[in-house]
C-alpha cells in the first residue's frame, strides 16, 4: 500500500482578481470574444451587418420623434447627425450591459464545471461590443468625406473618450452581471433601466438643454462627460464643461474599482445561482 | 480539468468549439491544428462534418469529439462522468482504452460511474457515496462489493444468520480453505479450494437441499453446484455441530477474485445467503510465457491432441 499524500485545498479568496492567472489566460478571451459574435449572429440573414443596422434604426427613430414631432436645438447640426455622434458611447453602454449579464447566465455548464477568470465574461461582452461599435466612426469618417468637412484635431480625442466608454460599460457590467445572476429581476427590469437612463443622457438632446437648476445633479451621470465629449469630438461642437467630464471620470473609475471588488467576491459563489 | 463536453456550443463549429475546449485546456490554436487529425481519427468523424455546427451532429458525434479533444492533450487529471455509457460498443472500448493509457501515464482520473465493469477496469481507489454522505473511501473491489451487495464481503471466514425462523440450521459459518485446513482467501489454481459451511442442528433433521454459486465480481454466475448432484439419498444430520464441504477442484479457475453464495432450497421457500464470502485465486499457470494469463473466468486444463490426417 502506497501511502497517500493528502493536501487540503480551499477556494481561494481574494479582494482583487488574480491579474496573473488572467493574463495566462489571455487567449482564451480572444476566443470568447470571436464566439460571442459568431453565436450573436448565427443563423441570420445580415450577420453582423445587425450592428450598423441597429445604429441607423435608432438615429431614424430618434430624429423622427425628437426633430420631426418635437424641436430640439442642435446648433445648427443636422439632427441624424447629431444623434450618431453620442452613439459610439451610448450603443456600446446599452449593448454591453445586458449581453455581459446575458453571457454570463448562459454559461452555465463553463461556470459550474471549468476554472478560469469570471472577470472574462463582462470583459468580452464590453470588448465585443467595442469591435461591432467603432464601425460608427467609420460611418462617421464616410459621411465627413461625402460632406467635404475638413478634419478637426479634436477627433484624435474621440478615441480617448470610446475607451471611457468601454471601461464605463465594462463597470456596469462587473455590478450588473454579478448582481443579475443573483437577483434575475435585474435581468427582467435592464430594458426599462437602460430606457430611463438613454433619457437621463444627452443622447437625443443637447446636455446644455437641462436647465441650471439640475446640471449639477444631471452631470452625475457618467454618460454626459463621455456623450458630450464625443460629440465635441465628433462634429467641432463646444467641449463639455470641466466638472462633466471630472465627474464622469470619476464616477467611473468608483464604479470600476467597486465593480472588480464586488464581481471578484461574488464570482466563487456563480456556480451555487444556477 | 475539465468534464468532458462542457462548453460545446451548440451553434459553433466542430472547429471551433474543439479550439475554444483546447483554450480551456491551455492549449494554443497552432496546437490544436496539429493534433487536429488524430482528434477526428480517434472520433471518428470526417474532416468535412468540423465545419458544421455542433447542433447537426448526433449524440455520439458531439460525444465522440468532446472526450477525443479533452483527452488528446495529456491532462494531468481529467474527470469523466457518466461519459462511457454513451456511444457505440467500439467506441467505448476505444475510451477505456485511452483512459487506461492516460492512467498509466501519470493522469489521475476522477470517474463517476454507475458501471462496476467501467470502475474496476479503470481505478484502483474507489469513494462509495450515500445520500451525499461518504460511505467507503478503499480499494475498489471493496467499495464496488458494497455497492453491489450493500455491504461489505468477508474474506476467509463469515457468520451467515439467515432471515427466517423456519430454517433449521443455527449459528451458520462460511470458511475458505485449504487442503490441509489453513483459513485463507489467497489461492492458487493449482489448489483445491474447499469451502466449509459449519452449522449447528438443535434437532435430528435432514439436509436442506443446498446450492453453492461462484460469481464473478460483476454479478456473473461462474458455477453452481448441488448437493442432490452428490448425495442420491435424503441425507439425516444428528443433533449437534456439523460441516458441509464443497471441494473445487483445482486447475479450473481462472485469474479472478470470485464470490461465493449458498441458496437453500426448503419445502415452502428458497433461503438465499448470496455473495458471503470473497476469495482471489492466483492463476499459476502450465507452462511458462502463457497468452491467456488474466483473459478467462475460467482456465481448466483441457485435453488436447493431435493425429495425422494425410
Amino acid at each position: 500500500m502506497c501511502e497517500r499524500v493528502v493536501e487540503k485545498v480551499w477556494p481561494r479568496t481574494r479582494a482583487w482578481p488574480d491579474w496573473d492567472e488572467i493574463w495566462t489566460y489571455r487567449g482564451l478571451l480572444g476566443l470568447l470574444i470571436k464566439r460571442e459574435l459568431k453565436v450573436r449572429y448565427y443563423g441570420t440573414l445580415l450577420g453582423v451587418l445587425w450592428g450598423p443596422i441597429r445604429v441607423l434604426f435608432t438615429v431614424v427613430l430618434m430624429s423622427v420623434v425628437f426633430n420631426t414631432f418635437a424641436k430640439f436645438s442642435t446648433a445648427q447640426i443636422p439632427y441624424p447627425l447629431f444623434v450618431l455622434a453620442a452613439l459610439p458611447v451610448w450603443d456600446l453602454v446599452s449593448q454591453a450591459v445586458p449581453r455581459a449579464s446575458g453571457n454570463l447566465m448562459a454559461a452555465q455548464s463553463l461556470i459550474t464545471k471549468v476554472h478560469f477568470p469570471r472577470i472574462f465574461f463582462p470583459l468580452a461582452a464590453t470588448l465585443s461590443v467595442m469591435l461591432e461599435t467603432s464601425f460608427i466612426f467609420l460611418l462617421f469618417m464616410g459621411i465627413m468625406l461625402y460632406l467635404d468637412l475638413g478634419f478637426a484635431v479634436q477627433m484624435l480625442l474621440a478615441p480617448l473618450y470610446f475607451a471611457g466608454a468601454g471601461l464605463l460599460a465594462f463597470s456596469l457590467s462587473l455590478w450588473v452581471s454579478a448582481i443579475s445572476l443573483k437577483l434575475r429581476d435585474l435581468g427582467h427590469s435592464l430594458p426599462y433601466l437602460l430606457t430611463f437612463v438613454m433619457l437621463m443622457s444627452p443622447v437625443g438632446y443637447a446636455a446644455s438643454q437641462v436647465g441650471p437648476r439640475w446640471a449639477t445633479a444631471y452631470s452625475l451621470n457618467p454618460l454626459v462627460g463621455l456623450i458630450e465629449g464625443m460629440r465635441s469630438a465628433l462634429l467641432s461642437t463646444a467641449s463639455p464643461a470641466g466638472f462633466q467630464l471630472l465627474s464622469s471620470f470619476i464616477v467611473t473609475v468608483l464604479l470600476l474599482l467597486g465593480g472588480l471588488l464586488f464581481f471578484e467576491r461574488q464570482s466563487k459563489d456563480f456556480a451555487e445561482f444556477f | 480539468m475539465l468534464e468532458v463536453g462542457c462548453g460545446f456550443h451548440p451553434d459553433l463549429s466542430g472547429l471551433d468549439n474543439v479550439l475554444f475546449t483546447a483554450a480551456l485546456l491551455g492549449r494554443s490554436e497552432i496546437q490544436v491544428r496539429q493534433a487536429l487529425e488524430e482528434i477526428l481519427h480517434f472520433a471518428q468523424l470526417a474532416p468535412k462534418l468540423l465545419e458544421q455546427p455542433v447542433q447537426t451532429y448526433s449524440n455520439g458525434m458531439r460525444l465522440r469529439l468532446a472526450f477525443a479533444t479533452s483527452t488528446q492533450f495529456e491532462p494531468e487529471i481529467l474527470i469523466v462522468d457518466e461519459t462511457l455509457t454513451v456511444g457505440d460498443y467500439d467506441f467505448q472500448q476505444k475510451c477505456l482504452e485511452r483512459l487506461r493509457m492516460l492512467s498509466d501515464g501519470g493522469c489521475t482520473i476522477l470517474a463517476a460511474s454507475h458501471s462496476p465493469a467501467v470502475l474496476r477496469e479503470l481505478c484502483q481507489r474507489g469513494l462509495l457515496l450515500e445520500k451525499g454522505q461518504l460511505e467507503l473511501d478503499g480499494d475498489i473491489a471493496q467499495v464496488l462489493d458494497l455497492y453491489l451487495n450493500g455491504s461489505q464481503v468477508c474474506q476467509g471466514r463469515q457468520s451467515l444468520s439467515p432471515a427466517s425462523e423456519r430454517f433449521p440450521l443455527k449459528n451458520l459459518e462460511v470458511v475458505s480453505r485449504t487442503k490441509d485446513g489453513q483459513i485463507t482467501h489467497q489461492f492458487h489454481s493449482d489448489q483445491p479450494i474447499d469451502v466449509g459451511l459449519t452449522f449447528d442442528c438443535i434437532e435430528k433433521t435432514e439436509l436442506p437441499h443446498t446450492v453453492f454459486l461462484l460469481n464473478d465480481e460483476d454479478g456473473q454466475v461462474v458455477m453452481a453446484s448441488e448437493t442432490k448432484d452428490h448425495y442420491t439419498e435424503p441425507r439425516i444430520l444428528e443433533k449437534g455441530k456439523h460441516e458441509l464441504i464443497c471441494s473445487i477442484p483445482p486447475n479450473l479457475l481462472g485469474n479472478r477474485r470470485y464470490l461465493v453464495s449458498f441458496y437453500f432450497g426448503l419445502a415452502e421457500e428458497t433461503i438465499k445467503l448470496s455473495r458471503v464470502l470473497a476469495f482471489n485465486v492466483a492463476f499459476k499457470g502450465y507452462h511458462p510465457g502463457g497468452l491467456t494469463h488474466d483473459v478467462a473466468l475460467l482456465r481448466p486444463k483441457f485435453v488436447w491432441d493431435d493425429r495425422r490426417l494425410s
